[in-house]
């Protein structure tokens, strides 16, 4: 168990290599050239090729490849060329707000998704199940941005339950949070619930389907613990699954989200940094963003020796 | 004494089919229709028939996994039929279940101490953990398993060990009835004829019943004390299984034997070989189910449907004909 976790992080190295390398060539591929931009339109020839030059963009692309991944190894993520601040710095400001949102987002997408999904499949063709069906298309139907507009209409333009805006990190108190985090989390949560709550009714009714659960009913076992304790502890694998493939998922549906509802977190400084041609700071949410996806499935996969004892490495 | 253990009165199980495109419940299947027999204590019956003949379903229907259509179940006298679900509850300490595949039956999620412990905590039939832990290590032992195997899971036995480990729980909470639902069927050989020795050796020790659901003639005729022979969810001969056996007075009885493999070559017999497909359930043919195959039919046996009628020799056979022509 142990030598498998080192052999699949010792894997993750390679992965994270080619992640490198496509997010470096972003600089060579993009159209626009960040010093023309950094310039202005004012700018004579010779303080472009200054500021190329104060850029290291006259550089051959091999060297500067290799000493952008020297400084990397070093945790040296470069600086902004827009704000001229350390880029782990600006990333630092901004990754709380992100992450706060994202784990409210996953803990409803969970909660719902599961819910419904049991629900569903306690009786398959029922209320619930129908419910369900109509519920999935909705949410898949529908992405994030109209969801959020969806929300914010009805929840803080008309009911005037919740703002709009004025995001409040969790370090601000949990009251504060949740009442501004809500809506921003619901909108990215509602697309993800849906995904865990098809693949949740599948699982279970699948589950329900095996003779062990007649066992159960044999044994006298009651509704409640075939459902959780015979069932979804057999249906857990697909689940976990798929709430580790929506990360990418919710990491998408941030940047738009935290636009919607200005919240100061890792995807307005993206699309800031699209804008600018800020390439530093693009490298870096880049690379980070697929270090999380790594790490999530790396996760995941570990998890499956724990939630069945069939499976050993 | 001479209540049985298990009485079925004219059980049917229809399951509503769809037809055409918006067609609901237009259709029945006949999955068990007018199911009529009784096991007494300490006895084996076994229900044999081919693939679809409803055997698995009637077993099912009277464990309560499927809800009947009609007719009525008595669990040693407790109509289990019209049971609420708490009732049905409790009275399942009395029957149990083992299933084909115990690759599929035991929970993979579970360990095998759990999986037989878990009906002695529903049904409050042990005291302390230590007694829980002392009646599972007596089950393990009366089922040939070492101790041991207590904290292991299901996926580190054998297919044989596996349908052991399922005895073991069926027989935890005392039960007075197995149904064993083609229990064998998914075993090698040896694995099956350890299983049989078994089973046969706690019914005999424990003087449980036993409704033994097979297609396997050759087991049957080894566990069984009666038989009865299932044909499109109907049964068309029960009895004693010697009798049986030794001179069938049913058509399909006779055929399905011939099919047996007798292992000395002096003793085969011509292989008595059926016509066509067994017909949909859906639509039985009128009169007798089997005439559409059978050899000896004749235009009664489109008109009336023939009734389970005793013969000389003690079983009851749904035949018109009194006595079957001799094989040539």
């Amino acid at each position: 168990m142990i030598g498998y976790a080192l052999r699949r992080t010792l894997l993750a190295i390679p992965v994270m290599g080619v992640v490198a390398v496509i997010v470096f060539s972003l600089l060579y591929f993009a159209p626009g050239d960040p010093a023309l931009v950094i310039a202005g339109d004012t700018a004579s020839a010779e303080d472009i090729a200054r500021i190329r030059h104060s850029l290291h963009l006259d550089q051959d692309p091999a060297v500067r490849f290799a000493s952008w991944v020297w400084q990397l190894l070093h945790g040296d993520f470069g600086t902004s060329i827009y704000s001229g601040e350390p880029v782990l710095h600006l990333i630092g400001q901004r990754a709380g707000a992100t992450v706060g949102l994202m784990l409210l987002a996953t803990l409803f997408a969970v909660t719902i998704g599961i819910t419904l999904g049991i629900l569903a499949a306690r009786r398959k063709g029922g209320a619930w199940d129908r419910l369900l069906a109509g519920y999935g298309t909705l949410g898949f139907s529908l992405p994030p941005f109209v969801m959020a507009y969806i929300l914010a209409f009805v929840f803080a333009s008309t009911l005037h339950w919740l703002p709009v805006q004025g995001f409040q990190p969790i370090s601000a108190g949990p009251g504060p949070f949740l009442r501004t985090a809500i809506l921003p989390a619901l909108s990215l949560g509602i697309v993800f619930s849906a995904l865990i709550a098809n693949v949740t009714r599948a699982a279970m009714i699948e589950a329900m389907g095996q003779d062990y659960v007649r066992t159960a009913i044999a044994k006298g076992v009651g509704e409640r613990t075939i459902l959780f304790r015979h069932a979804l502890k057999n249906a857990a694998i697909p689940i976990v699954t798929v709430i580790g493939s929506g990360v990418p998922v919710l990491i998408g549906g941030t940047v738009v989200v935290e636009g919607i509802f200005v919240v100061p977190g890792i995807g307005g400084l993206m699309v800031d940094a699209i804008l600018h041609r800020d390439y530093p700071v693009i490298q870096a949410v880049v690379l980070l963003s697929s270090l999380v996806y790594v790490l999530t499935n790396l996760i995941i996969d570990l998890s499956y020796t724990l939630l069945d004892p069939r499976i050993r490495y | 004494m001479t209540t049985p253990i298990l009485d079925v009165h004219q059980l049917r199980t229809w399951y509503p089919v769809r037809r055409g495109l918006l067609g609901r419940g237009a259709a029945w299947l006949r999955a068990v229709d007018d199911v009529t027999f009784t096991v007494m204590r300490g006895e084996t019956l076994a229900i044999v028939g081919e693939s679809g003949c409803g055997k698995s379903t009637l077993g099912r229907t009277i464990l309560r996994f499927v809800e009947p259509t009609e007719g009525n179940v008595w669990l040693d006298g407790h109509r289990i039929t019209e049971m609420s679900r708490v009732e049905l509850r409790r009275l399942r300490r009395h029957m149990q279940v083992v299933f084909q595949d115990p690759a599929s039956s035991l929970s993979p999620r579970m360990r095998v101490r759990d999986i037989i412990a878990e009906p002695l905590v529903n049904f409050g039939l042990a005291g302390d953990r230590a007694a829980v832990d002392a009646r599972v290590a007596d089950l393990l032992c009366q089922v040939g398993l070492p101790r041991s195997a207590a904290e292991r899971y299901p996926h580190e036995f054998s297919g044989g060990q596996r349908q052991r480990i399922a005895i073991a729980r069926a027989l935890a909470p005392e039960p007075d009835l197995i149904i064993c639902d083609e229990a064998v069927s998914a075993l090698d050989t040896s694995s099956k004829a350890q299983i049989v020795n078994l089973l046969s050796d706690l019914q005999q020790r424990l003087g449980l019943a036993l409704l033994f659901i097979s297609h396997d003639l050759a087991v049957v005729e080894h566990i069984a004390d009666r038989v009865a022979v299932m044909y499109l969810g109907k049964i068309v001969e029960i009895g004693e299984r010697a009798a049986l056996f030794e001179q069938p007075a049913h058509p399909y009885t006779r055929a399905l034997l011939s099919a047996v493999l007798d292992p000395s070559p002096a003793r085969r017999h011509a292989r008595i070989m059926l016509r066509g497909e067994v017909p949909s359930p859906i639509d039985p043919p009128s009169g007798c189910r089997f005439r559409t195959r059978c050899p000896y039919a004749f235009d009664r046996c489109a008109a009336e449907e023939p009734e389970l009628r005793e013969r000389p020799n003690g079983q009851s056979a749904a035949c018109h004909l009194d006595a079957l022509p001799a094989l040539s």
